[in-house]
C-alpha cells in the first residue's frame, strides 16, 4: 500500500516537472526546426519623403528633414518558397528601394529582387536565385489557431546565424478586420517580416507592422495568418502593388440579421454595373451567408481586383442572384 | 500483481508519454485555450460617452476600458478610473455583441475599483480564485480592451507572471503583473491559468499609455471584501456602538446630503425596523443594510420621542 501511494506521487511529480519541461523543449525545437527559414534582409532606400513612422529606422545623425538620405535597414524575411521566393513586411520596403540583399544563415549573400507588394497586409515578396533550394519551413493551419496558444516571434534582424526568439500566446483572431492575428509575444520591429511559430514548428503567422499607435514593445503584435499570406501569394508574384477589389458600396460594419443593407453605390463601380442599388440587402457572398456588415468587409478585403464574386440579394420582396467581376478602386 | 501493473505504468509513463509530451504531440496549451474560452465569456467592454455627446463613435477621444462579469443579474466589476466622471453614460458590451447601458452602484476610491449594474439576467459570472495562496511566479492571463483593436468586442488576452506580492503604504497586498497591460485593458480580469479570477487589472502608472510590464491588479480576495461594501446602498447615518435602553439603532449622525437625510430621519432617531426586519442592534442594521443595493427603496420604522414614526429611503451608491 505504501509502495503504491510512493507510485503515485512520483508520476504525479514527474507529470508535472515533464509538463514544464515539456513546453520548454518545445519552444527549443520550435526554434530549431524553423530558424533556418527566417533569413536576414538588408535593404538599401532612400526616402521619398521622411515618414514619421520610420523614424526608428533612421541613420542620419541630422534628424528629419527634407535632407536625402540612405536609409540602411536590416531587417527579417521569411522563405515561403524553395525556388527562392521571400516574404516580408512591405514597411521594410518603403521608400524608394535601391538594393535588397538577402543573407541566408550560411553567410551567402544574395541580391534580391522586389516582385508585388499588398499595402491591406503590408506584405512584400521578394525573389533571389539562389543555386540551393532554400529552406522552407512547414505551414501550420492558421485557421485552427485559439486564443491561447502559445507562439513563438522568430526575427533575424540582428544576427543572420542566430534568430532573436520571444515568446507570447495568440491574444486574439480576426483583427484589422480579419486581417490579421494579435500577439503579445514581443516583436522588434526590425523582426516584423520574421516569423510566428506555433509550439510544433509550424509556421503560422508572418509578423507585421499594422499600427504604430501601439508603441514598440507594447505586448500588442500583429502577424498576417498563413491561409492568409498563402492565398495572396500568387498575386504578389507579379511586379507592382496589388490592386485590392473594389465592389463601390457603402455600408454600416454593424449587425445585420436581415442582411447587408447598402447605403450608397458608387457609380461605374463593380456593384452599379451589376444593377446594384442602394437600400438593396446583401444576403450572402460565394454561398457565405452575411451576418454583418463585417462579414462582407473581411470577405473584400481577402479580394483583389479582377476577381469574381456572386451575390445574393434581397430588393423588396424579392431575391436575385448575380455574378460580378470586381473592379479596382478608383483615384481620389 | 497490482504493483507490478503500476511499475509498468510508471515505466512506460516516464519514457514514451513523456517523450511524447516533449515534442508537442499532446496540445501543452490547451489549458490556456480552455481559460481564454471560459473567461472571455465573462469579459465585458466598456466604452463611455462624454456628457452631450449622443450616439457611440468609437474613436480616439473615445475612454474605453474592459471589465469583468461577476454575478449572473448583471454586476460589473470595472476600475473607477474609467466611470468616474458620473454624469457620462456607461456602455457596457459582453463578448456575446448585446449591448447594455450601465449604472454605477458604488466606487471605491482607495483600491480605484468600481461595481456596475445592467438589466441582464442571463450572464455567465467569472469564478474567483484565492488570491491570498498566491506567489510571485505564477504564471497568468490577461484580458483587455488595448487600444480598442476589437471591433467585435471580443478581448486582447496576454500571457504573463504574477510577479510579486506588493504592499503600498495605508493600502493591503496588490497583485504586481508582467502581463503586457495597455492603455484600454484597465477595469479587466487578471485571472490564473484555469481561468480564475485573481484580480482587476488598475490603469498603468506611467504616461507613455503603453506597457512597461509593470502593472498592478486588485487582488481577488481584496475584492470580495470591497464587493459587501460596494454592493450595500448608502443610508448617510452614522450609529453609536451603545446599547439602546429598548432596542434598535441610534443615530448619532445625518449626512446632510444623503438619503437618510432626505426621508427626513433625524440625529437622535432610532431606527427600529429596517425593510420588515426589527432591529435590536447596531450591528443587525449593519446587516440589514448589506441586503440592498443602490436605488432600493426600502421602509424604516423610527422610534422619535418615543413616538413611531414610517418612512421610505431611496439608497444612494457610496462615494
Amino acid at each position: 500500500m505504501l509502495r503504491k501511494t510512493y507510485l503515485l506521487v512520483f508520476l504525479f511529480f514527474s507529470a508535472s516537472i515533464f509538463a514544464n519541461e515539456a513546453l520548454e523543449k518545445a519552444f527549443q525545437l520550435a526554434a530549431q526546426k524553423v530558424k533556418n527559414s527566417v533569413v536576414q534582409l538588408q535593404v538599401e532606400a532612400v526616402p521619398i519623403r521622411p515618414r514619421r513612422s520610420f523614424h526608428f529606422f533612421r541613420t542620419n545623425p541630422r534628424g528629419s528633414g527634407d535632407v536625402r538620405y540612405l536609409a540602411r535597414r536590416t531587417v527579417s524575411g521569411l522563405v515561403v518558397d524553395a525556388s527562392g521566393y521571400i516574404l516580408t513586411d512591405a514597411n521594410h520596403l518603403a521608400g524608394k528601394v535601391r538594393r535588397v540583399e538577402v543573407i541566408l544563415p550560411s553567410g551567402k549573400r544574395l541580391r534580391a529582387k522586389v516582385l508585388g507588394q499588398d499595402l491591406r497586409f503590408n506584405l512584400a515578396l521578394l525573389q533571389v536565385s539562389s543555386s540551393k533550394p532554400l529552406p522552407v519551413p512547414s505551414w501550420g493551419n492558421s485557421q485552427n489557431l485559439k486564443v491561447g496558444n502559445f507562439v513563438l516571434a522568430i526575427g533575424k534582424a540582428y544576427d543572420y546565424r542566430s534568430p532573436s526568439v520571444s515568446w507570447g500566446i495568440v491574444s486574439a483572431l480576426d483583427r484589422f478586420s480579419g486581417r490579421c492575428l494579435q500577439t503579445d509575444a514581443p516583436i522588434s520591429p526590425a523582426n516584423t517580416g520574421g516569423a510566428l511559430v506555433n509550439l510544433e514548428g509550424k509556421v503560422v503567422g508572418i509578423p507585421v507592422i499594422m499600427s504604430t499607435r501601439v508603441g514598440v514593445n507594447s505586448g500588442i503584435g500583429f502577424a498576417i495568418p498563413t491561409h492568409i499570406f498563402q492565398k495572396l501569394l500568387p498575386h504578389l508574384k507579379k511586379p507592382g502593388i496589388v490592386k485590392p477589389a473594389f465592389l463601390g458600396v457603402s455600408f454600416s460594419i454593424g449587425q445585420a440579421p436581415q442582411g447587408v443593407k447598402l447605403e450608397t453605390v458608387v457609380p461605374n463601380s463593380a456593384a452599379q454595373k451589376a444593377g446594384l442599388k442602394p437600400g438593396d440587402y446583401l444576403l450572402t457572398v460565394n454561398g457565405q451567408k452575411l451576418k454583418s456588415g463585417l462579414d462582407l468587409r473581411k470577405i473584400l478585403l481577402n479580394k483583389v481586383a479582377g476577381e469574381e464574386i456572386t451575390l445574393t440579394y434581397r430588393r423588396g420582396k424579392e431575391t436575385h442572384q448575380i455574378r460580378l467581376k470586381l473592379g479596382q478602386r478608383p483615384r481620389s | 500483481m497490482k504493483r507490478v501493473w503500476f511499475s509498468w505504468f510508471s515505466f512506460l509513463f516516464c519514457f514514451f508519454v513523456s517523450p511524447l509530451l516533449a515534442q508537442g504531440r499532446f496540445p501543452l496549451d490547451l489549458e490556456y485555450t480552455a481559460a481564454v474560452e471560459r473567461v472571455s465569456r465573462s469579459f465585458v467592454s466598456i466604452y463611455v460617452l462624454p456628457e452631450g455627446q449622443k450616439s457611440l463613435i468609437l474613436d480616439r477621444n473615445t475612454i474605453y476600458g474592459a471589465g469583468v462579469i461577476i454575478d449572473r443579474n448583471g454586476l460589473i466589476l470595472t476600475c473607477s478610473r474609467l466611470v468616474e466622471k458620473s454624469r457620462h453614460t456607461i456602455y457596457v458590451f459582453p463578448t456575446t455583441g448585446e449591448r447594455f447601458q450601465a449604472k454605477i452602484l458604488g466606487i471605491n476610491r482607495q483600491y480605484g475599483v468600481a461595481l456596475l449594474k445592467v438589466a441582464a439576467s442571463n450572464l455567465t459570472p467569472i469564478s474567483f480564485a484565492d488570491s491570498r495562496k498566491v506567489l510571485a511566479g505564477k504564471l497568468s492571463l490577461k484580458f483587455g480592451n488595448a487600444f480598442q483593436t476589437s471591433k467585435d468586442f471580443t478581448p486582447s488576452v496576454s500571457v504573463g507572471t504574477v510577479s510579486g506580492v506588493v504592499r503600498f503604504p495605508s493600502l493591503g497586498p496588490l497583485l504586481r503583473t508582467d502581463a503586457a497591460v495597455n492603455q484600454g485593458d484597465f477595469g479587466g480580469p487578471l485571472t490564473d491559468s484555469k481561468g480564475r479570477l485573481l484580480g482587476i487589472l488598475l490603469p498603468i502608472w506611467v504616461s507613455s499609455r503603453t506597457n512597461t510590464y509593470v502593472s498592478y491588479a486588485v487582488p481577488s480576495h481584496t475584492l470580495q471584501k470591497l464587493l459587501v461594501d460596494l454592493k450595500s446602498g448608502y443610508l448617510g447615518i452614522l450609529m453609536t456602538v451603545e446599547e439602546t435602553k429598548r432596542g434598535g439603532a441610534l443615530i448619532e449622525e445625518v449626512d446632510p446630503a444623503g438619503p437618510a437625510a432626505k426621508a427626513g430621519i433625524l440625529r437622535g432617531d432610532i431606527i427600529v425596523e429596517f425593510g420588515g426586519v426589527s432591529i435590536e442592534s447596531t450591528a443587525e442594521l449593519v446587516r440589514a443594510l448589506r441586503k440592498y443595493m443602490a436605488g432600493d427603496r426600502v421602509q424604516i420604522l423610527l422610534r422619535r420621542r418615543g413616538e413611531l414614526f414610517r418612512t421610505y429611503v431611496i439608497l444612494s451608491r457610496r462615494k
